[in-house]
């Protein structure tokens, strides 16, 4: 087990590398300087910012300042927002993106397994088919339809809660509702399918032919073993919790990761999202490990290899 | 050895429902088994074997599977097929054990062995103790010839062999003393070598347990020495029946001879040649009205295309299911005595 | 030995009855069933599924409309008209008209236009590249597919919608653009996957078989490659289809879908959320076709998949 945590770390560290060689190189592929977007702005002063962020030296050299950065800790500079680091950035807006995307994780992942599970029991009666019918709508609606259908059926028509911003936990509940509805049906179907597979195996006739209720049965044979898969799927998922609320932190005007990640972008601060983009490959990848590392712990026949 | 019949089968008949039909899997069945006696059940794959057997404990599915009126399961004098839910947990936990044929697939791969057979225990006593319980599993395990046993205890199934993971089975199935056990193919899995161990530790375990079993096998050498009585099944029917004796040295149904004809003997004598059966099984979608054998059968008639065959006595417990014997029919040499077919 | 007995129950027993068949008129093989080909066998299940044949239908109308409702409407998808701006649905304009007075039924089908076409040439492109480069990893094998495998691994470690964020950043958000970014991230699920499906090949037995009696490898390999490897990637292709879509939907959302005037289903549902609580139709019409398209291709992957998997052949 230790070796095999050594070496998926040594493996991560090497696709951290790869990741940010590859990114600053994407980004410094964009054509112009970010600075002559502005066309008012003097060619001094342009000259001058360029010299600041040092981007009138050579590529490589720019690469390997860069790196080095990295490697302390620092992300670099916004180019837009006065004396504002990346990593100050991240560390003010993350908290609130967190708490929408693993808030939508939990809610999703809870409502959609306990769906699926049922679904499963009930396999070919009314709610099998109720579960498979909006599991399907679920993953077929995007997220943006979701948040704005809720904003204006809950915010606006009832009035129940606040339309958009963030003041206060109030705000979270329809983002969070919104980022909860594909984890749902995702969930519910992935549950529903891994569970009928289990009920199949042998290991289950074997129970039953020890005379196990249909109970226990469920609780000690089956239910471990379906949702062993689950495991696997919470590296992309959340990988996705960051990137996937970019649109709902938007339309609820919620200032997390993804708000300054379009303000970066519409406001062409490279610096910001290169740095975001790396950071958020970095966590990315961390959430990779750690769920490796978790299902080894999970699934005895993984453990001892 | 005791004459008290534990299991009678009467009639049975069990079909799977799908959406090209009805498939008749066992079409009629009836056998006996007494306390304490081996049976062995010898088929080619698909025959229904495994169902009828699957059927004794209502394991098969009943969704899409149903038992035709008529049928009858009787475990000492209860007919299994119209007991409670509960007592047919009871009658699994510990009257009625089953061992299956794959051991790879066949036990839970994130449970620890150990506590597999502890549940099975616990289930049948629920009132012993965690601890007691983990001693007879481990006693178990030992008697069934695997070394190290209180370590295999806390060990996951991966981390045994094939060999030793059907061990663990028949342990889980004998640790509760069952009055019967029924082995569904237990080594068709498992090399040459491992089956022969398998089969002594079998035999060695029944006589110190006094279980019946009911031994599942396409292979008839595999039954040879371990069963008391044998009962030959083709197509949903049982063809013959009969002592070891009866079965290996006077048969009487061509379907048997057939069998018989094309496994090579131990002391095989190089100059006889095997005799394959050639053709297939029929479709248990649309099974004949006679004989199931007659298009495979090198002495078949017209009646076996039309009628199916009554059972016929060769002795008390030696039963035959075909025309052959009858009083119309021609003569043929019976190909494993060399002499007239006759009762 | 007893001698035989006499079934006295059974009247109609003949005697006559009790002749033997000549060998060879009963022909086992009469009572099997036909065997159905893999391509007819999956048709037969995917016409069965009525569910899908319902989606199949409404894609089929889908795409109908988008390629004659913008020539048959008096309207063109950029004609601006100041007088009749944010009108709700009319006779004239059934889904309206936005801010610039354009009319949003036009504008709606263009955007199935672009929006469609960008899902199938994504999935197109992606199984090309996927192929190619699963495919050559899997057939050279050793120190080339570690190394071809690291790649993906690197690439596919980064959430897909960061990379293409990057990409669209770099190449300045157009049609070709997205296209590409999209392109550049989507091979790997469909390299891998067609890697595998090589690996399994090569290893199995009857590859092993028929070169201990000579037969070219590649094509042995080829040969059997083909009917294997074509369900899954059908399949995986049916569910990359609305993943562009939606992928270019968020890429509208952050600011860098296609330009305006350009319609695609993405950009005018953007554009109809910052008005939605004035003018909802502009958000409401945008975003139905799009669940429909969304709901019609996850209905026929599952249906494909459920079709062509050999393992569900009853």
């Amino acid at each position: 087990m230790l070796k095999y945590t050594i070496k998926r770390f040594l493996s991560m560290i090497l696709t951290l590398f790869m990741i940010a060689t590859l990114t600053f190189f994407l980004m410094n592929a964009v054509p112009g300087d970010p600075f002559s977007l502005d066309r008012d702005t003097p060619k001094v002063i342009r000259d001058a910012l360029n010299q600041k962020y040092g981007l009138d030296r050579p590529v490589f050299e720019r690469y390997l300042t860069y790196m080095g950065q990295l490697l302390k800790g620092d992300f670099g500079m916004s180019m837009r927002l006065k004396g504002q680091s990346v990593v100050g950035r991240v560390t003010k807006t993350m908290p609130v993106s967190a708490v929408v995307g693993l808030g939508g994780v939990l809610v999703g992942v809870v409502i959609g397994v306990l769906f699926g599970i049922i679904a499963a029991l009930k396999n070919g009666k009314t709610f099998d088919y109720f579960v498979i019918i909006a599991a399907i709508l679920g993953v077929s609606i995007p997220n943006f339809v979701f948040a704005t259908l809720f904003q204006r059926l809950f915010a606006v028509d009832l009035r129940w809660l606040p339309v958009a911003g963030y003041k206060g936990f109030t705000y979270l509940i329809l983002p969070i509702m919104a980022a909860a509805m594909q984890n749902i049906a995702f969930y519910a179907r992935m549950l529903r399918s891994s569970m009928l597979d289990v009920l199949h195996q042998d290991y289950i006739l074997t129970a039953k032919s020890k005379g196990l209720s249909r109970k226990s049965i469920i609780l000690k044979h089956v239910l471990r073993n379906s949702l062993l898969p689950l495991v696997t799927s919470f590296g992309p998922m959340l990988a996705g919790v960051l990137t996937g609320n970019f649109v709902i932190e938007k339309i609820y005007n919620i200032p997390g990761i993804g708000q300054a990640m379009i303000m970066a972008i519409q406001g062409s601060d490279y610096m910001m999202i290169m740095g975001l983009t790396i950071m958020f490959s970095f966590i990315t990848v961390f959430m990779y490990f750690v769920v490796d590392i978790l299902y080894g712990i999970v699934d005895p026949r993984i453990r001892i290899r | 050895m005791s004459t008290e019949s534990i299991l009678r089968i009467e009639n049975l008949r069990f079909s799977f429902m799908t959406y090209a039909g009805e498939i008749q899997a066992v079409r009629g069945i009836s056998l006996e088994v007494k306390a304490g006696e081996v049976l062995g059940l010898v088929g080619e794959s698909g025959c229904g074997k495994s169902v009828a057997c699957k059927s004794i404990l209502r394991l098969n599915p009943e969704d899409n599977g149903v038992y035709l009126p008529g049928s009858r399961i009787l475990f000492e004098g209860k007919d299994v097929l119209t007991m409670s839910e509960r007592e047919l947990l009871r009658l699994r936990a510990n009257d009625i054990r089953m061992v299956f044929q794959d051991p790879m697939t066949s036990l839970n791969p994130t449970m620890k062995v150990g506590k597999q057979i502890a549940e099975g225990i616990l289930n049948a006593f629920p009132k012993m103790k965690r601890r007691e319980a983990k001693e007879l599993a481990i006693e178990t395990l030992r008697d069934t010839g695997i070394p190290n046993a209180e370590k295999r205890y806390e060990q996951y199934p991966h981390q045994f062999s094939g060999g030793m993971r059907q061990r663990a089975m028949i342990a889980l199935a004998l640790a509760v003393k069952p009055k019967l056990l029924i082995c569904d193919e237990p080594t068709t899995a498992l090399d040459v070598t491992l089956q022969a161990q398998i089969l002594d530790m079998l035999r060695s375990l029944q006589a110190k347990y006094q279980t019946a079993i009911i031994f599942i096998t396409h292979d008839l050498g595999v039954v040879a020495n371990i069963a008391d009585h044998i009962a030959v099944m083709y197509a949903g029917k049982i063809m013959e029946y009969g002592n070891g004796q009866d079965i290996f040295y006077d048969p009487k149904h061509p379907y048997t001879w057939g069998v018989l004809q094309s496994v090579p003997p131990i002391d095989a004598d190089t100059s006889v040649p095997l005799v394959p059966i050639s053709g297939s099984p029929p479709d248990l979608f649309k099974p004949p009205i006679g004989c199931p054998f007659t298009a495979r059968c090198p002495h078949a008639m017209e009646v076996c295309r039309q009628h199916y065959p009554s059972p016929q006595q060769a002795s008390e417990r030696h039963i035959v299911t075909c025309w052959l014997y009858h009083a119309y029919a021609p003569h043929v040499i019976n190909p494993i005595t060399n002499e007239e077919a006759v009762l | 030995m007893q001698s035989k007995t006499t079934c006295k129950n059974n009247t109609n027993i003949t005697p006559d009855l009790f002749t033997f068949i000549e060998p060879g008129t009963m022909d086992a093989d009469l009572l099997t069933r036909p065997s159905l080909s893999y391509w007819k066998d999956a048709m037969r299940r995917y016409r069965k599924n009525k569910v899908a044949m319902a989606a199949t239908l409404i894609l089929a109308i889908i795409v109908l409309l988008a390629i004659f409702a913008p020539i048959l409407s008096p309207f063109t998808f950029d004609e601006n008209n100041w007088s009749i701006s944010n009108q709700g649905p009319t006779r004239e304009h059934p889904f309206g008209t936005d801010n610039l007075g354009r009319d949003l039924w036009v504008r709606c089908w263009e955007g199935a236009r672009v929006s469609l076409s960008i899902g199938v040439l994504v999935a197109l492109v992606n199984a090309t590249l996927g192929i190619l480069y699963g495919g050559i990893s899997g057939f050279v094998g050793g120190r080339t597919d570690l190394i071809m495998m690291r790649i993906c691994e690197v690439i596919g470690a980064v959430p897909q919608m960061l990379w293409v964020t990057l990409l669209v950043i770099v190449l300045k958000p157009g049609f070709l653009p997205i296209i590409l970014a999209l392109s550049a991230t989507g091979w790997i699920g469909m390299a891998r996957l067609f890697r595998g499906q090589v690996f399994s090949i090569k290893e199995s037995e009857f590859v092993m078989a028929s070169r201990c009696l000579g037969t070219g490898k590649l094509w042995i390999i080829f040969k059997h490659l083909v009917p294997n490897a074509i369900s899954p990637i059908l399949t995986s292709m049916a569910f990359a289809i609305p993943g562009a879509i939606f992928a270019e939907a968020f890429l509208s959302y952050i600011g860098l879908g296609l330009p305006l005037p350009l319609a695609s289903w993405g950009n005018l549902s953007s554009n109809g959320a910052n008005v939605f609580l004035t003018y909802p139709y502009q958000l409401i019409f945008p975003s139905i076709l799009i669940c429909i398209t969304m709901l019609c291709f996850t209905l026929i992957g599952d249906a494909l998949r459920d079709a062509l998997d050999p393992r569900m052949r009853k």
